[in-house]
């Protein structure tokens, strides 16, 4: 619900005006997407160390994409931010509960994690950019 | 408790796992947060009356806010502010769930405990810093926010150049509030899982008690509603400190400054803000009603009149509740289409509640009725809950909240409801299950006392706020010195000021009735009002 | 189980019912003295409101006092009884109240529709008066067209509140030289007025109780709202969204003249701008 907020808002913000440029998916954003999926799939294999360490590489990544945006910028400026800021705070917390949750609870939680991602990616690709 | 029971002091009582010790500790903070916002609205009625009265006791607390003894309309709005925040957040969706809730769920399942033990001490702790930022806020240079709990922006984003407690206190308000939002997530996880998961062998999700109902439709709205609250505060706190716009458009002139903002919407605010805070009244009413189901119930040595369509009410409630959140902006500059819509299904949502009253009416019709200090307390929510929703049937038609909207007719219509009803079913609550939790029966004169004062307290406070909205009076103004029309009402201010002082005095018996009797109270046997539930016998 | 106690249960529900219908009838009485109520209106949007407000409470009123005496009827009847005998179901009775509730309901919001319809759906008549409103912390400030009957481009840049410009109005168009600005709104009474709402900095809300009218001011939209007053007088416009320190402060008037003496004030304005005093045209 909290992504879906955030998506309305983003949607009645386009709406207002003629100010919409896009929102900045460079390189780096896809290649960040690559590792996270690769730490879904090293969990599914039962590597937990090995996904923690994407993780963690993922969110590092990320933080450098936000290095390189200037979120007061434009409206496509802060919604990246938002939205991935978001996520990056629910991958954080889930690679502290990899320490201690069960690991069939954790996979479902990647998966979501993951499955969200991939919905950004598409939201700012084909809607935002259009 | 089990073998493996801590046995030090801090596991046991401070940082425990147990839902009961966890039930209580949300309770407690409940109570408190109530006296504290009880303290503030006794100070917001004196300064209505006696606007320019120098009291030194309000130099001495706030200096720079009450110069020379006399509170400024900063202070006024800030103390109000304060008021609304901790009475909605930290006693009205605090105590009904997560206190009631946590402490009785397992009992009336027969769980050994909540599905997740840890979080749960983890969402009370998280509450629990949310409500030490909350405070924190009265503390810091500039003082607590004064935009109201509702917080719109431009005032709310534009910082301290709209008034000293837009600075800080502002910023540590959202992340209190995000904090809390936090802390009820959790909380409402555990609750879905316990309550899908752990009932016992052979209950059904139908044959669960009203009041397990109650929590699970609540905490499904929870759920879903303070997931969009985050955002809403986040935005807004994105706005105030990195100059993003979401919703501040350009042009915007304040204090001479031209602010740099461009292209956001203050509309989208209160649409993110309500979707959210709509649900939340009904998050705050939905336990109660469990509870007074039971109570009338157990009063009246009856069945629940059409329990199924009770179950069938809540859920109703809880659904249509999320659809109906433009009828707090009909006249925001939202689009009058969208009102139509809105009014509609905000008078849809009254029929499962008006199904509720009369199935209530119908559970102590031909009944044999005990009248018990909880009995009394079930029996006045029934008054008050007419009463308060009724008036929503002026609210829910844009025709009519055209002259209505942002006077005292509202507030008086949201104090009916969450303010005394509310309130009452904790009363019922808590003088109900009192035996269970302390082994002591609460003190009866002093309840039916307590009850006495504080039913007729109320009606003396809220009807004449609701005269005064008849005759247009806007409210969230300090002081009512520049308009004519409002000396007129100065009479009813002072009615309902006096009445306010009494009333809140009166709650002191209530507490001191509540400790004295955990202590000394007349020991209680195990299932003193003859309930059926599995809490009285497992 | 505690021995019940029986003389309490006689004595007190007397108590407790007499004060729920001394509740009931106090509010009633409240509501039917009207010694604090509604100013009269002054048009006929506020005359439609209060019909419809008349026929709210006759639907509620009876609700709140049928369930004000039922409650105390229970509480009389059924005190002491030794035991419960009600019914626990009855799907026929859901059915029906269920029902009666949601026509009830719906049908008095429907009812409604049409005084709603006739604030925002409806254009402004065509000679409608057309005045901006500016709702700034915290006074108003009003806008006429002048003879020329358009507005002048404004720019936030321009604004200059001590020196009469809360509009900003840009000197160098042409349409603005004649533009009337003014602390109070004047209208001529029998006259549609088409007021143009815009804010500078918070949200504002426009408020009179005697049109039984109400908009927010929203920065960043001009928001269209218009009405007739057709009773003369002067009547109190109260900010009614919270904008800060001085909210219970942004208070100015609405001054309904009749037509006359409207056009007289208009005339006189030109006057003041220097321009040459012609009758209104239109």
């Amino acid at each position: 619900m909290c992504f879906a907020a955030i998506t309305s808002a983003m949607v009645v913000r386009r709406s207002l005006g003629p100010d919409w440029s896009g929102i900045p998916a460079g390189w780096l954003l896809w290649a960040n997407s690559a590792v996270l999926l690769l730490s879904g799939a090293c969990l599914e294999l039962g590597r937990v160390r090995m996904a923690l360490v994407l993780g963690a590489l993922f969110l590092a990544g990320q933080a450098a994409v936000w290095r390189g945006v200037e979120v007061a910028a434009s409206p496509g400026n802060s919604f990246l931010i938002v939205f991935s800021g978001m996520h990056a705070l629910h991958v954080l917390g889930g690679l502290a509960a990899l320490a201690f949750a069960p690991l069939p609870l954790s996979r479902i939680y990647w998966r979501f994690l993951a499955g969200l991602w991939i919905y950004l990616m598409l939201l700012f690709t084909f809607w935002g950019n259009r | 408790m089990s073998a493996n029971a801590p046995r030090s002091f801090l596991r046991r009582w401070i940082f425990s796992t147990d839902h009961k010790v966890i039930g209580l500790q949300y309770y407690f903070l409940a109570l408190f947060s109530a006296l504290t916002g009880m303290v503030l609205s006794v100070l917001m009625r004196f300064h209505l009356v006696y606007p320019d009265a120098r009291v030194r006791l309000f130099e001495w607390l706030w200096p720079a806010g009450a110069s020379g003894g006399i509170m400024t309309p900063e202070l006024y709005l800030s103390l109000m502010t304060m008021h609304g925040t901790i009475m909605v957040f930290f006693v009205l969706t605090a105590a009904p769930q997560s206190g009631f809730g946590n402490y009785l769920i397992p009992l009336q399942i027969s769980a050994e405990d909540m599905a997740f033990p840890r979080l749960n001490m983890l969402s009370f702790w998280t509450t629990f810093l949310a409500l030490m930022v909350m405070l924190a806020a009265f503390f810091v240079p500039g003082g607590a926010p004064l935009g109201g709990w509702t917080a719109y922006p431009p005032l709310s984003a534009v910082g301290e150049i709209a008034g000293p407690g837009q600075g800080l206190g502002m910023d540590l308000w959202l992340v209190s509030i995000a904090l809390f939002s936090i802390g009820s997530l959790m909380g409402s996880i555990n609750f879905i899982a316990t309550l899908a998961d752990l009932r016992a062998p052979g209950m059904g999700l139908m044959s669960m008690p009203l009041t397990c109902w109650g929590w699970f439709s609540t905490a499904m709205i929870s759920l879903l509603a303070f997931a969009v609250l985050i955002p809403a505060g986040l935005l807004l706190l994105l706005d105030r400190n990195l100059g993003t716009s979401f919703f501040l458009p350009e042009g915007l002139v304040v204090n001479d400054r031209v602010l740099p903002y461009k292209g956001g919407s203050p509309i989208l605010f209160q649409h993110l803000f309500w979707f959210f805070g709509h649900p939340e009244v009904y998050i705050i009413i939905l336990p109660g009603m469990g509870m007074i189901s039971t109570v009338l119930s157990v009063f009246s040595g009856k069945e629940v009149f059409g329990r199924k369509a009770m179950i069938y009410a809540m859920v109703a409630i809880a659904f249509v509740g999320f659809l109906v959140w433009g009828h707090h902006m009909f006249v925001s500059g939202m689009s009058p289409y969208s009102s139509m819509a809105f009014s509609l299904v905000t008078m849809a949502v009254g029929v499962p509640s008006a199904i509720k009253t009369f199935n209530w009416i119908g559970t102590i019709w031909g009944g044999r009725l005990r009248l018990e200090p909880p009995m009394l307390y079930a029996l006045g929510f029934l008054s008050l809950f007419v009463s308060g929703g009724i008036t929503g049937i002026f609210l829910g038609q844009p025709a009519l909240d055209i002259y209505f909207h942002d006077t005292y007719f509202v507030v008086g219509h949201f104090h009916m409801i969450m303010g005394v009803a509310a309130v009452f079913a904790l009363f019922a609550g808590t003088s109900y299950w009192f035996p269970l939790i302390f082994g002591r029966m609460m003190n009866p004169s002093l309840s039916r006392i307590h009850f006495y004062l504080t039913f007729i307290g109320v009606y003396m406070i809220f009807v004449p706020m609701h005269l005064t909205g008849f005759a247009g009076q806007p409210r969230r103004y300090p002081d009512f010195k520049e308009f004519e029309f409002m000396k007129d009402l100065a009479i009813l201010h002072k009615f309902m000021t006096h009445s306010a002082f009494t009333t809140a005095a009166a709650q002191l018996i209530f507490v001191l009735n509540l400790f004295w009797s955990a202590w000394k109270g007349r020991p209680a046997p195990p299932n003193p009002w003859g309930a059926k539930t599995r809490e009285w016998t497992p | 189980m505690l021995p019940p106690d029986l003389s309490y249960h006689v004595k007190f529900p007397m108590l407790l019912a007499l004060l729920i219908w001394l509740v009931a009838a106090a509010v009633t009485g409240l509501i039917l003295a009207r010694r604090w109520w509604f100013p009269e209106a002054i048009n006929a949007h506020g005359v439609s409101f209060d019909s419809h407000l008349a026929a709210t409470f006759l639907l509620t009123g009876p609700v709140f006092i049928a369930a004000h005496a039922a409650l105390g009827w229970v509480i009389l009847r059924y005190r002491g009884v030794r035991t419960a005998s009600g019914p626990v179901e009855n799907n026929r009775l859901e059915f029906l109240w269920t029902a009666a509730a949601a026509i009830l309901f719906v049908g008095i919001a429907a009812a409604g529709t049409g005084i709603w319809a006739g604030v925002h759906f409806d254009p402004a008549p065509k000679d409608a008066i057309r005045v901006e409103a500016l709702g700034k912390q915290f006074a108003w400030s009003f806008r006429y067209p002048g003879r020329d009957g358009k507005f002048g481009r404004t720019d936030i840049r321009l604004i200059n509140d001590s020196n009469g410009n809360p509009f900003g109005i840009d000197e160098r168009d042409a349409a603005g030289r004649d533009d009337i600005s003014t602390a109070a709104l004047r209208v001529p009474a029998g006259r549609p007025v088409l007021l143009t709402l815009r804010s500078r900095d918070v949200i504002h809300n426009f408020f009179v109780r005697e049109l039984r009218l109400k908009q927010d001011l929203v920065p960043g939209m001009e928001i269209p709202f218009w009405f007739q007053a057709d009773k003369a007088g002067e009547f109190e416009v109260a900010c009614s969204e919270l904008c800060g320190l001085g909210h219970h402060q942004m208070r100015t008037s609405l001054i309904v003249l009749p037509a006359a003496e409207f056009e007289a004030w208009l005339r006189q304005m030109h006057e003041q701008l220097g321009l040459p005093s012609q009758p209104e045209t239109r």
